[in-house]
Formats: C-alpha cells, structure tokens, sequence
C-alpha cells in the first residue's frame, strides 16, 4: 500500500536547510540540545526534552503528533542524574508514544495508538535499549532496562518479544521513513 | 455362525457376522466396527456405529474351499495364514490369504482396489461383483486407524481388534490361542485417508509468500509478507521453504556471544543474566551496602575494615514487579556477576543411575544383536520399546530373557520401592485462610521444572536464554540465501537474497470505490529493486505458471536455462532434495481485472537519483493509457477492476488477482558462467482492493 | 554456570531431543538431562489469524500440519535452539493418541524440518525407566484424558488399557459453568487454569461423601482472586473443582475404577504386584491430596459389592518418581534417549522411501518375523 499524502499546514513548519520539518506547535525544551540530523519530521504536540539532557536524531527520523521524547534517568544515592538520548537514523516513534529509551537504534519502528485508551501513554519505553531493527507494537509497554534485541517484534505489557522480523527489515524501515518524508508535504493552497 | 470365533470372540466384543440363509446366491462378507483403542475411534461418533462392506458372489451355494485375497498391486510381503476352526460345515481348515500387506500400500490406494478380493470356489476363482463400504459415515467422522481382516466367515472386519487380540495375548500369561487366532489384517487405514484427505488440488508456497498485499494497515506490514520471502539465485528458485540451521546463540541482554559448545555446556543460558522469577522481565543487578549485622557474623577479623568503608554488596532487582534476591531470602553477593546460588536438582544421583543402567542394558542388546544375528529382536531393554509385538517374539522365544548380565551388572540401580503412604492433604486447608498473591501461577513454576516452587518467596532467579541467529539455505540447492553477521548486534547480513531485493514491488496507490460489476480504476506503483533493467507483464491469473518443476509451488519462472543451471550446483554430492508438499492456496479472486495490452518497462534502481532533482524519464514509449507516472526505477500503471456480482453481502473484501511476469537478471549465477543469464519470472498475486461500496 | 559436572558426560553434537507435545503443555529438553529445558504450554501464533491458538484445536489436517509448524519452528529456534536438520528427535506419545496427529507431528518433522531421526516411544512404557523397575500400573492424567496401560515385566499389557476423558479440561469446565451459573462470569480458559491452580485441592472422600448434603461440613475460606475485576472464589467450589474425576459417569466410570477395571483385565498372576506398583504422571495428579484421595477411593472400592467378588487385591502402594509428576513421562524419555538405539528409530531415509509412520495398530508393523522398518 502505497502510503497516502499527508498534508501539512505549510505556515504551521518550519523546514531548515537540512531538510528537517519540524512544526511551530512542538514543546522543544532546551533546543540548543537537540540536534537533528536532516530529513526529521517532528509534527504538532510533540514534545522533546532537550532541557534535561542531549537530545540527538539521525537521519529521517519521524515523530508524530503528541509523542514524547525524554532523555532517561537514573536514580543514584546522591540523586538523579539525565542521560543523553540518542536515536538512530530511519526511526519512526508513532503518536502518543512516550520514548525514555537509553538508546533507539536505526531503523526501529515504534507503535502508536491504535485505540484510545484512558491511559494516556500508549507506547512508553523507560531507560531501555533498542537495538537496530526492532519494532514496538502500538499499545506496548516496555519495562525499565529491557533491551530489545535486533530483528525482534515486541508486544503487550509488559512488552515481550511476540514475533521475529524479517531479514531485509532494514530496508523496508528505510522504504518507510524516506517513503514518508517524501509523502510529507506542504498543503496546496 | 459365531462358534468360529470362538477363540477371539472374547476380544471382539462388538463382533457381528452377518449373513445370508446359505440357500441365497450371495455371500456376504460385512465388515463390523468394533472399538479400537486410538483415540479417535472412542471421541468420535463413529464408535459403536457399524459399517458394512457387502461382496456378493456368483457361487451357486457350493463350498468354498479358498478365500483368497489379493489386489493388483505388487507385492513383497509374506502369506498370511488363517487356521480356522474345523468344525465349520461350510470351510476347509486351510483358507490361505496371500499378499495382505498389498491393501497396506501407501496413501495413494484408493477404494477400488478392494475390488480385486477374490474368492476361490471348487478350484475356480468367482469374482466379486461388488464390494461396498459404507463410506458416507466414515468420512464425517475423520474416522482412521482401522484395520480390516478377513476371517474364515467372510466376514471382513473392521479391526485394531485382531490386533489388540495378538498383542495382548502375548503379554498376558495365559497366552490364549496364539497360533489360532487369525492373523490376517488388511489395513484400509490408508485407503479411507486417502479418501478422506486428497481431495485437494491447487498449490502454493507457504502463507508468508502468498504475495497477499494486503490494502488496510500499514505498509510495512503488507511488504514484511513478501520480505518474509527468500530467493535462490542459483535455481531461481523462489521460495519461503527454505530451511534454516542455527549460526550462533546470543544472550539478548548482554550481547554475550558464545560458540555453540559452550552454549550446550550452559545449557543454552547466559551465567550472566537473570529473568524474573514473577513477571520474566530482566533483572538488575543493584548495589547496596552489607547491612552491619551480617557482616559482623560472617567477616570475624576483617571486620573493621568492613565499618572502615562499608562494603559494598549486590542484589538482584526486578524494575517492574520489584522483585528482589532480598525478597526472596538470597544472600547478597560480594562480587557483581556471577556466584548467585543454584538450585540443585536433588534426584541428579538418582537420575544419573538409572541412565547408567539403561546405558548397560543397551550395549548388552547390542552386543547380542551382533553375535546372534539370526535372533536379532531377542530384546534385552526393560522393553522393546518400539513395537509392541516384538514382545511376541520374546513369548515365543520362550520366558522373556532377563539379561543373563544382569547380577553382575553393578550398574543396576536400586529399584523404586512403591509405598502405601501418600501425600495426605494436609488438614489446615480446610481453614487456613489463602493469600492467593502468595501462591505461584503456573507460569512461574514451568519457569523451573525442577522445583516448580508453590509460594512467591520459594521462587529462584532463572538464568536468560540465549537467542539465535539463523542462516536460510535452498531446499533446492542447499546454498545459503541468507547468512547474517556473526557479531549480535549487528544487522548486516553477509549473504541476503531476499524477494524483496529481487522482485518488484508492487504497492497499491489508490483503487477507487468498487461496485459490484461496474469498472473502477486501480493505481498500482511498481518499482524494481534492481540493478537491471526489467520488463513487467500483466497476464491474467490462470497463466500457467511455469513448465515441469514448477508444478510443485507456484512461484517460478521459465528458466529457459534449466539444463544449464543444474550444472551450477556445487559438484558435492548431495541427497536428493526432500520436498514439501506445497500449500493450497485458499485465496479466490473474486474480481475480474481488465488486462492491459503493453507492458512496463522499469529502469535499473540507482542509488545516486535520489540526489538528483532533473527528472530524467529515460525517454521510455509508454502506453499512456496504461503509465500514470514515472520516476527513477518507479512507476504507476492503471488498471480496472470489475468486482463479481456474487458478492452482494459484502462480507468479503473484494480481491483480485494476476500473474506479474518480469525480466530478472541473474547475476549471482553469472558469477560461474560468463554471462548473466535472463530468464523471465512469474508471481502470482493477490491484491486484496477493499469493500463493495452499496449499491448506489 | 554449571552445575557440578553433571550433564557434562552425555554432551555430544548429536544429543537427542526429547519432546513430550501433551494437549495442553510441552515439556522439551535433551536426553541425559535430569528435567526438561522447559515447559511451555502447547500453543503457537497463528500465522496467518496471527492469534494464539491451541493445537489441539486444529481444524483439520492441513490445518494442523500449518499449527505443527508454527510451533515445531518456536520450539526449535526459540527455545530448544538446534538446527531442527538432521537432528535426532525422541517423541513420546500416547499409544492411545490420534493417528492423524501422529502421521501429521512426522510429517512436519520430515518434510518441513528434515529432522534426521524420530524415535516414536509410548509414554506408558517411558515412564518406567525413571523407576528403575519393570513392572508398573502407569495412570497418565493430563489435560484432555486419562489413559492407563499396565506394564509387567516390560510389556505393556494393552488388552487392560483404559482411558477415560478426565483431566484439568473437564475440571476448567466444572469451573467454568460454576462461574457462569452463579456470578455470569465468562472466564477465559487461562484464568480458570490458575484459579484451579492456585486455589484448588482434592478433597478428602469422607468430606466429599457429604458435600452437597445436610450434614456438609465447613467449607474451606473463600478467595478473593485479584485483578481488574476481583472474582470471588468460594471455598465449597474450591473442594469441588476436582469432584468431577471421581464421580461416576453413567457406566459407572471414574478414574479409580479405570485402575480396578485394567487390574480385573490382567492375569490373574499379575494382579497383586500391579496393585503394589502404581506409578502417577500428569500434571492433574499433582493437585493437593489427588494420590490420598485416590488411594482412599481404590480401598472403598475394593470393598465394595461391584469388585468384592472380582478382586482380590488388599493393598495399593504408589511409586514416586524422581521427577515432578508432570514431567515424569518426559524424564523416562530422557533417560531412554540416551541409549544408542538406531535400530528403533524412524531415519528419514525410511520415512521418505516409505511415506508413513510404523504404527503399532497397523498390521504391516506387526508381522511374524517382521525385520524393523525394512520395506
């Protein structure tokens, strides 16, 4: 299925020189922090806490509406302290999903809601470890330090592996991601 | 009539012979179900249900001196003998049965065959002019196992009986009428299968390469389908049965990767890592300080040191359930990874023993199968412990042998001594009030076979289990089609020959609303993966796939170069290649599509478009009737679809469906010959467009 | 981390696998190893549903062979981890059990997989290589049934099987219309297996006789099962979940009486030293007070007027396995695989020369001087 056109309110974005576009309506804290590698999309509401720690995206990394990107932190005898947040490139992070993942690799896929539920995460990753070439389903919950190995589907709360992937996963994330920039475009007036 | 089974009735409980008053033309043999023990008989409705198979004869009422039973099919196996009771006016003693084992050939026999049972009159054959079997009943019941014998009375009959007679018999100690029970069974187990069973036609390839795109979700699910798909290049052989052997185990938390020995050593569990007991999640490994009182008890000298600067301890910590080692009354461990306590199997000893005195009994059989060749199944194992009538011919060998080394064997471990004193249940469930988050589920104590804990705090960390990695191989060829990286962590793959990388994409783009016998347009976007140029072809979906092998799964092409790429195969030898039998596929189209006159011609990928903003169409003639838009190595045909009329509930979404034929260059078996062979493929596809809109 | 040196021994690159596929759980594992690798509940993704479902509840044959795929894949490439190609497969199963699922099982094995070996064993007679002995009444309560065979001297003595369609299903079922009847709850077949589980125990036949009448006694406490609904669970269903495997159905069947009836059905020599050598696997007969129980009910009935003439039996004694019960068939298994035995199994060479599984009630298997699987 060829994905649809998505049209965008071309005043609402703004697109930079490397191709990034990211809208007027996102909560970007601490920005001098956040860095995007080109070719992002960050749609209305997201929210990215770049006042608590670095926040870096690869290449075609999309965020959708309402998700939330936060650095993960760790609780020490002395207090709490913010890691850096890094993903890879070719990641997509569904809507209302809740991201505190110590690191997302390329190409991983992470679910949205599909229903709304009242809780009001729907895909929340705490302090975990994605590898390259995994996929979160929509609803899932990944407990705190679980590292979701490559080529793996995971699912239900807590998440656990469901599926395997298949081989050339990467390319079909890579098809998705580009597939999608490319369909990303300004409303025709 | 009964008085002849004298010697079996008692194991055929639901015996019934039917038949004619003897001054009737016909002889009936009837065949009567009777129970037989596989599990099937007892659930279904066919038990105690009975089936009649009816053989009529020409015989004038004389007496018949042969039954002989025989089908047109070759046969290797041995006569068969009846005894029968003498005292029966109508048959001689002898009634010789020959080639029973012909009903018995494989699956492939059908009904008919049973045709061929003859019947011997005064030294001269009659034929059978009918036998029937009451098949409507058997079939609904999935009715199997059965076995079918025929006695002196004509009677077949339906058995498991017969047989359950001849094994029992041999085990129990009044070994009843060995010899007089008559001992032909004809199986018509496969003949009512293959009845039952192979009424299926039409082929395909395993569900995940059924090339079903699917219209609704998203579209990673849709490509993962034929992502799933792998391609032999060597045969062009594409195929999702492939099989895949295990490259290397990892743990998935900490990446640890191990060779395959090793893995077997630990059994296939990382030292390192911990699951929760409770929920399975990861465990973590906390630090803490050693509270003051245990070190006190256990540090003795070293103690000052230990207040000086308080040592550091470690514990196990669930981070979802909040399980932890302290929890569960596990000492805390001075050193980070590794030294937590195992849980010892107490009946290892026990255990070990016993495979040892098995170990011995089995060389002693080997060892008399090698010096009494003429006996071989003179069995010296606690039991033949594959077929059960080898233990007639230990009956007939005499007492069962005990190994006669066996007294000195000290080996032999002592034997369980059975008690009369069983776990009473304790009086106090009666009024101890339940904790029920106290208690273990069942998941949680399948996570430890051994102790299979009842209370929460009884439960012990598990160590994780390793993952693996897969390489895929040809059914065909055995060459590798996907090989990964032995490094965990990475995703590349050495040798990858995924469909997705060799055959077009196709995606749906827009389809507009259907109605049932109107026309509607259908956008599809083809792309071509790669590095040739290729030529696509729509032909409607009853195109024959492909010639001779491609009879077996339905995604092939015409290799026009078949003779030629045998002699691609490595020169090893290899065993002839087992083949699956290929899936039916279930989908039906319920769509016409019209057809367009020219084909499509699509660019090689290249990689550097993508950069490039100049449009650059190749200067391609298309039909414009049938080419919408055209970019790089993309481009969108149109197409209509004609929903059928039947369809009028709208239950089913409405599919359609055609053979995509495309130009693939193969390159990789280019590598062995001087140029790349051409060779065009067919896929057939199934699009699944959407719902009927009403009738409007 | 190992244990000790255990297992070290019988490591060799073509250890066998062992698999006990039982209708509602698996047990897996290598020969020579003192318990299973795993259990895991005999379920399988549908690919194509891409819903959980049970084998057992296959449609049909085709249908079970794509169901035996799913899951033979799972259990090789997720949690046995072998190289399903070649390998040497030990499958114990019920001589009693479906042929179409025994044919379908090889079938996947063979063709699918290219296992290189399967050696069939039936379960009855596994079970006894864990005791050391070769006479055993061996009663397997599982989940869909119980079956019985005897076994003197190392033969199964099949003329006495038994089987009875007891087992944890019949009870989930007994659970399930008590909570339909009395609370309208529709429990799903997991949640009822926990509160059997959890919650439930065998009770005693003195209280069983009067439960249900005047004179019953106080019903242990209720349980208040957790979750996002709480459901209450009486004690008095907590006692009666399992009466249902000790009621007589209308032949006046139940399980203790399948152990009376397989004894009557043995020779008269075998009878006392069968009594005396009961051996219980299953995972329903490690429900609290199951032996007590049936060791109470076997001693009534002794007595009573239906095999008083019958029998004469005075004493029954139960071996225990060195194994939890519901692993025990597995453990037989195990220590058989270790024996080098190439003569019993079924190659794949046969297999595919012949197309069909040697099967015990299939004359063709059973010939005088039959020579082990040549065609």
């Amino acid at each position: 299925m060829e994905p649809q056109d998505i049209y965008y309110n071309k005043a609402e974005y703004v697109e930079t020189a490397s191709g990034n576009k990211v809208s007027r309506l996102t909560v970007l804290c601490g920005s001098q922090n956040i860095v995007l590698h080109g070719k992002v999309i960050v749609q209305s509401d997201a929210i990215i806490r770049g006042d608590l720690a670095n926040v870096r995206t690869g290449r075609y990394c999309i965020i959708s509406k309402n998700a939330v990107i936060r650095p993960p932190f760790k609780k020490f005898s002395r207090g709490v302290a913010f890691f850096p947040l890094t993903m890879g490139n070719h990641v997509f992070v569904g809507e209302r999903a809740v991201v505190n993942a110590a690191l997302v690799g390329s190409y991983v896929y992470i679910g949205k809601n599909a229903i709304i539920v009242r809780i009001t995460f729907i895909c929340q990753i705490e302090r975990s470890v994605l590898k390259d070439c995994c996929y979160i389903e929509d609803g899932a919950v990944v407990p705190p330090e679980t590292i979701v190995p490559s080529f793996t589907r995971f699912a239900g709360s807590p998440a656990t592996c469901v599926e395997e992937l298949p081989e050339c996963t990467l390319d079909l994330m890579v098809d998705f991601t580009k597939n999608y920039y490319e369909h990303f475009l300004p409303a025709r007036v | 009539m009964a008085q002849t089974f004298a010697g079996t009735q008692k194991h055929v409980p639901e015996c019934e012979i039917s038949r004619k008053n003897s001054d009737e033309t016909d002889v009936l043999l009837s065949l009567v179900e009777t129970a037989s023990p596989r599990k099937e008989e007892r659930s279904s409705d066919a038990y105690r249900r009975r089936f009649v198979v009816k053989v009529e004869t020409d015989t004038q009422g004389s007496i018949l001196d042969h039954l002989d039973v025989h089908s047109n099919v070759r046969s290797r196996g041995n006569r068969g003998e009846i005894m029968t009771s003498k005292d029966h006016p109508l048959v001689r003693p002898r009634v010789s049965v020959s080639r029973i084992d012909d009903f018995v050939v494989s699956s492939g026999i059908t009904l008919s065959k049973l045709g061929a049972i003859t019947i011997v009159s005064d030294g001269r054959t009659v034929p059978i002019r009918e036998i029937w079997v009451e098949l409507e009943s058997i079939m609904t019941s999935g009715w199997r196992g059965r076995t079918v014998g025929i006695s002196s009375e004509f009677s077949l009959i339906v058995s498991g009986i017969m047989l359950r007679s001849v094994v029992s018999s041999a085990a129990s100690v009044d070994s009843c009428s060995l010899l007089s029970l008559p001992s032909i069974i004809v199986s018509v187990t496969e003949v009512i299968s293959s009845v039952v069973m192979f009424s299926l036609s039409g082929r395909l390839v395993d569900s995940s390469g059924t090339f079903n795109v699917v219209m609704s979700s998203m579209k990673v699910v849709c490509s993962s389908r034929v992502a799933m798909v792998v391609i032999c290049s060597f045969v062009v052989n594409l195929s999702s049965s492939s099989f895949l052997t295990v490259d290397s185990h990892y743990c998935p938390n900490c990446m640890e990767n191990l060779p395959s020995s090793e893995v077997r050593l630990k059994k296939n569990k990382c030292s390192n890592c911990f699951d929760c007991p409770c929920c399975f999640q990861t465990l973590s490994t906390r630090a803490g300080l050693a509270p003051v009182r245990a070190s006190a008890l256990t540090e003795g000298e070293e103690n000052k040191d230990v207040k000086a600067t308080p040592k550091k301890v470690y514990y196990l910590f669930c981070s979802l359930c909040r399980w932890s080692s302290r929890d569960a009354g596990i000492p805390d461990q001075s050193v980070a990874t590794g030294g937590w306590p195992e849980q010892e199997n107490p009946h290892v000893t026990r255990i070990n023993a016993l495979i040892d005195y098995h170990k011995v009994l089995a060389s002693i059989e080997k060892q008399q199968c090698e010096r009494k060749k003429i006996h071989p199944k003179r069995s010296f194992m606690p039991a033949t412990m594959y077929s059960f009538t080898s233990a007639l011919v230990r009956k007939r060998i005499g007492r069962p042998m005990k190994p006669p080394m066996q007294s000195q064997s000290s080996a032999q471990p002592v034997p369980s001594v059975a008690s009369e004193d069983v776990d009473e249940l304790s009086s106090d469930i009666f009024t101890e009030t339940v904790d029920i988050t106290k208690i273990t589920t069942l998941e949680q104590r399948l996570q430890h076979p051994e102790v299979q804990a009842e209370k929460i705090n009884e439960l012990r960390p598990q160590h994780r289990q390793f993952l693996v990695k897969r390489s895929q191989r040809c059914r065909v060829c055995e060459h590798n089609v996907s090989k990964s990286d032995l490094c965990p962590q990475s995703t590349k793959f050495k040798i990858l020959l995924a469909a997705f990388y060799h055959i077009p994409e196709v995606k749906i783009v827009t389809c507009e609303p259907l109605r049932p016998g109107k026309s509607s347009e259908l956008l599809l976007k083809f792309c071509n993966p790669t590095q040739h140029q290729t030529q696509i072809t729509i032909l409607p979906l009853d195109t024959s796939l492909s010639t001779s092998l491609t009879e077996e799964k339905d995604i092939k092409q015409e290799d026009t170069q078949l003779s030629e790429s045998s002699n691609l195969l490595p020169s090893t030898v290899r065993q002839a290649p087992v083949t699956e039998d290929p899936k039916v596929i279930k989908v039906v189209s319920n769509a016409d599509l019209m057809l367009p006159h020219s084909s499509l011609i699509l660019p090689p990928r290249d990689d550097a478009a993508e950069y490039d903003d100049t449009n650059d169409n190749h200067n391609f003639q298309d039909d414009p009737k049938l080419v919408v838009w055209r970019k790089g190595n993309k481009a969108v045909i149109r197409l209509h679809v004609i929903p059928h009329d039947t369809n009028k509930d709208n239950e089913d979404p409405v599919i359609v469906g055609f053979v995509m034929q495309h130009g693939y260059v193969n390159t990789i078996a280019a590598l062995e010959h001087k140029s790349p062979q051409k060779v065009d493929v067919k896929v057939k596809l199934y699009l699944t467009v959407g719902q009927l809109v009403g009738e409007t | 981390m190992l244990r000790g040196y255990e297992g070290v021994r019988y490591i060799s690159d073509k250890q066998m696998v062992v698999f006990d596929i039982g209708s509602a759980y698996t047990k897996f594992g290598y020969a020579g190893e003192v318990s299973p690798r795993g259990i895991i509940r005999t379920e399988v993704r549908c690919s194509e549903s891409k819903k959980i479902r049970r084998i057992i509840d296959y449609k049909d044959v085709e249908d079970l062979y794509q169901l035996l795929v799913d899951f033979l894949h799972l259990l090789f490439f997720k949690y046995v981890v072998i190289s399903p190609k070649d390998a040497r497969i030990l499958l114990l199963e019920s001589p009693l059990a479906v042929t179409s699922f025994r044919d379908t099982l090889a079938k996947v094995m063979f063709k699918h997989f290219e296992v290189g070996s399967i050696l069939f064993l039936p379960s009855h007679l596994a079970t006894i290589s864990t005791l050391g002995i070769d006479t055993a009444l061996v009663l397997d309560v599982g989940y869909q049934e119980a079956t019985l065979i005897p076994i003197f001297e190392g033969i199964p003595i099949l003329k006495a099987w038994q089987a009875l369609p007891l087992g944890g299903q019949i009870v989930h079922e007994n659970l399930k219309r008590y909570f339909r009847d009395t609370s309208d709850l529709d429990l799903s077949e997991n949640i009822l297996e926990d509160i059997k589980v959890r919650t439930c125990f065998v009770t005693t036949l003195e209280r069983s006789a009067k439960l249900g009448t005047e004179s019953a006694l106080t019903p242990p406490p209720d349980v208040t099962y957790p979750g996002i609904k709480r459901i209450a669970i009486p004690g008095e269903i907590r006692e009666r979940a399992f009466e249902v495997l000790w009621e007589r159905d209308n032949d006046n069947l139940s399980l203790p009486t399948m152990i009376l009836d397989a004894i009557v059905k043995c020779p008269l020599d075998t009878r006392r030293i069968l009594a005396e050598n009961i051996i219980l696997v299953g995972g329903t007969t490690m429900t609290k007070g199951f032996a007590s129980r049936l060791k109470s009910e076997l001693l009534a009935l002794i007595e009573s007027d239906l095999y008083k003439a019958k029998l004469k039996v005075e004493s029954f004694k139960f071996h225990t396995a060195p194994s939890k019960p519901n692993y025990t068939t597995w453990l037989g298994g195990a220590i058989f695989g270790t024996t080098d035995i190439p003569l019993r199994c079924l190659t794949k060479d046969v297999y595919l020369k012949t197309n069909r599984v040697p099967d015990w009630s299939n004359l063709i298997d059973n010939q005088k001087d039959e020579t082990s699987y040549e065609i």
